[in-house]
């Protein structure tokens, strides 16, 4: 069945992925009001969204630099092809082949990449040399999350002394991704996303002392995207949850736009089961999705049903909708290949998702 | 724009672009001959539930290798309408209540599954074609005849019955027997009785003999808990990944996380590096913890391979699967139900 342009919400197949437009917007507008008039710009981390149709509506929005952020070489082919021309894998890209890939890409548009390793930026020239194209590099700086990233502002300066040495690369600054756990007050927001992000620029001042200029320092998330607004060396946030959000979030100023759309399958005793499992709403172990509007909890994940315990004195029935929401954005937007755009639970659109699968 | 992920033909898979799902064609093979094997003594029929691998290529392999297969058990409608091509006794195994979807099923000679009397209720003036019912096996699980009773009353037309086991042992062993004698008039209803959930497949041969069909989940595709309860099959999936960073000397990060491997059922295991122990895995990363000795002989873009926890759930999550023999990719099967949630 195609959800037509027009279709009353209670009409339309389940289970399905639906983004009211109205919040969208509001979440996006949020964070372009912030940035109209400051230094900081919005580069927005299509890796949550991988639409080239939402990470426009990002950009046109106001306050953004009018580039993006991918984690992988595909999805970098998907931005290029939607017509961006500005992007950062923020990540790094060490295969000789996905070398190839992203100096192809940079024939089309203005590429750069993390790096946290001295043999992979020689990679980076060597092929960026055979190609004839120049990569941009951001050394990667580890914050907070042990995953990729230099771990010392020393290791920053070797990385940025050795690439604005090398052909084929264009050294454009630092970058860093950090997490805060748990449900922080805003004083310890502030107090934990200020030491990351002083972390990254510790690093960024070591390379500039070594008298290297840094053009780019591109930081933050949604959890630091007013914080960084106090500092004026910070060129640009990676924001990626912000604009659909999760349940991740609930002190930051968005609400939650991304939902699954379910239908009760059935009842027994204090607990419902829906037509929505985990191959549609990605549910880590840690992070259990949450029936919007009912207190219930999760009981059991299925692959094509869920099954939650309700607490509240309401009435429901078998047929009888509801909205899943989800702890994990990032997997919940990977498992589907279109979204529904609603507005007031009136269809207004479907979109592919054309970034789904990119993992390479 | 051309995005070359997909490698020609005799390509060695350690060449493959990461992450890859690699399956081994001959484990793959072996696994279906042993379950072959298995079930030439028994009367039972077999459906493959194609919900666990979705992929038409995958069925094709099954059905050829498994001659006394019968039909298929898919999820929703939509796995049914994509597999209608190459089976046509399907069932669905969930229910299903929207009258589109219904009118979907008619068309596709498919039969929905039930397992209340609220759902059957709701169904039962706008679908008049045949059901299954399905009866859940819990470990210490009691017939409520309730249902069966309804069902002699109303007038659905019942194509058998589902026993879903969550775990299969052999305090089971009469369960249909049992069901018989507290139900003597089920039989005028259906007399085709389904065995299905975890069952490993030593167990095929000690199942209830009034079973007439068992669903087989998985294989032969493999994951950590397939190979646990089956400890004579061959492992026939990985995942390749690439190593992206060394931040650690006691540390390496995958290029690989959530996105491709999840692990709403629990974390992979690395294949081969006996000190590897994954730490974490994010949106697309493993940090994985090793001694010093194994990370330092590791480099950047060396290969690492990954079993996964559950294989449906990690099929869902790649449009492709490449399957390789002699260490040589064969072909690229497209995992054509992949998304089909309705």
């Amino acid at each position: 069945m195609i959800n037509k342009i027009g279709t009353n919400l209670k009409d339309i197949e389940t289970p399905e992925l639906i983004i009211d437009l109205d919040i969208l917007e509001s979440n996006v507008n949020t964070v372009s009001k912030a940035y109209k008039d400051s230094h900081l710009k919005m580069r927005a981390h299509t890796k949550n969204l991988k639409s080239p149709y939402l990470a426009r509506k990002q950009v046109e929005a106001g306050g953004s630099n009018g580039g993006v952020c991918t984690a992988k070489v595909s999805e970098a082919e998907v931005m290029v092809e939607g017509g961006f021309d500005n992007i950062l894998i923020a990540n790094q890209v060490v295969s000789d082949d996905k070398i190839e890939r992203l100096c192809s890409l940079a024939k089309f548009a203005d590429m750069k990449v993390g790096i946290d390793n001295i043999d992979n930026l020689n990679n980076l020239s060597k092929f960026a040399i055979k190609h004839n194209v120049v990569l941009g590099v951001l050394v990667e700086i580890n914050t907070s999350m042990f995953r990729c990233g230099v771990r010392s502002s020393e290791h920053a300066v070797e990385l940025a002394k050795h690439a604005v040495e090398l052909e084929g690369i264009d050294f454009k600054g630092v970058m860093s991704h950090q997490s805060i756990k748990g449900l922080p007050t805003e004083d310890e927001r502030w107090k934990v996303g200020e030491g990351y992000l002083e972390i990254c620029l510790e690093s960024k001042r070591a390379i500039e002392e070594a008298g290297i200029d840094v053009e780019i320092v591109s930081t933050g998330e949604t959890f630091t995207f007013d914080i960084a607004l106090k500092y004026p060396e910070i060129t640009e946030i990676q924001g990626g949850t912000y604009a659909l959000m999760d349940l991740n979030y609930p002190y930051m100023p968005f609400d939650i736009a991304v939902k699954v759309f379910s239908t009760i399958i059935d009842i027994e005793d204090d607990k419902i089961t829906i037509d929505a499992g985990n191959k549609c709403i990605a549910a880590p172990n840690n992070a259990t999705p949450l029936i919007e509007g009912v207190k219930s909890e999760l009981v059991e994940m299925g692959l094509d049903y869920s099954i939650h315990k309700i607490s509240d004195n309401k009435k429901y029935n078998i047929g009888d909708k509801v909205y899943l929401l989800t702890t994990h954005e990032d997997g919940l937007i990977n498992r589907w290949d279109k979204f529904v755009g609603i507005r007031k639970e009136i269809v207004e659109g479907s979109w592919d998702i054309l970034g789904r699968g990119c993992h390479h | 724009m051309e995005r070359p992920i997909k490698k020609d033909p005799g390509t060695l898979y350690t060449k493959l672009d990461t992450p890859s799902l690699i399956l081994d064609l001959d484990a793959a093979i072996k696994n279906l001959t042993l379950i072959s094997n298995k079930l030439n003594s028994l009367k039972l029929k077999v459906r493959w539930n194609v919900n666990s691998h979705l992929t038409k290529d995958i069925l094709s392999l099954q059905m050829k290798a498994v001659l006394n297969t019968k039909g298929i058990s898919v999820a929703n409608t939509s796995q049914a309408s994509i597999f209608s091509s190459l089976s046509d006794d399907i069932i669905v195994n969930n229910v299903v209540l929207a009258e589109s979807k219904l009118s979907s099923i008619s068309e596709l000679n498919a039969s929905p599954t039930y397992s209340s009397i609220l759902q059957l209720n709701k169904i039962k003036n706008v679908y008049s074609g045949e059901i299954y019912i399905k009866i859940k096996i819990d470990p210490g699980f009691d017939f409520n005849s309730d249902i069966i009773n309804y069902l002699l009353n109303e007038n659905h037309l019942i194509k058998g019955i589902i026993f879903d086991f969550i775990k299969y042992d052999k305090s089971k062993s009469q369960v249909v027997q049992k069901f018989l004698n507290n139900n003597p008039s089920i039989i005028s209803i259906t007399d085709n009785f389904i065995a299905s959930g975890n069952i490993s497949i030593s167990e095929y041969e000690k199942l209830d003999p009034n079973f007439t069909e068992i669903i087989i989940d998985k294989l032969p595709l493999t994951d950590i808990d397939c190979i646990a309860s089956n400890p004579e099959i061959n492992e026939s999936v990985k995942v390749l990944t690439t190593v992206l960073s060394k931040p650690d000397s006691d540390r390496i990060i995958l290029d690989t996380g959530q996105k491709a491997i999840n692990i709403d059922y629990g974390f992979p295991k690395v294949k081969n590096i006996q000190s590897a122990k994954i730490i974490s895995l994010s949106a697309e990363h493993t940090s994985v913890g090793l001694s010093e000795k194994d990370q330092s002989a590791l480099n950047i873009g060396d290969k690492v391979e990954l079993i996964p926890s559950d294989i449906s759930s990690i099929m869902n999550q790649f449009n492709f699967l490449s399957a390789v023999k002699d260490n040589k990719l064969i072909s690229t099967y497209e995992i054509s139900a992949r998304g089909a949630y309705k």
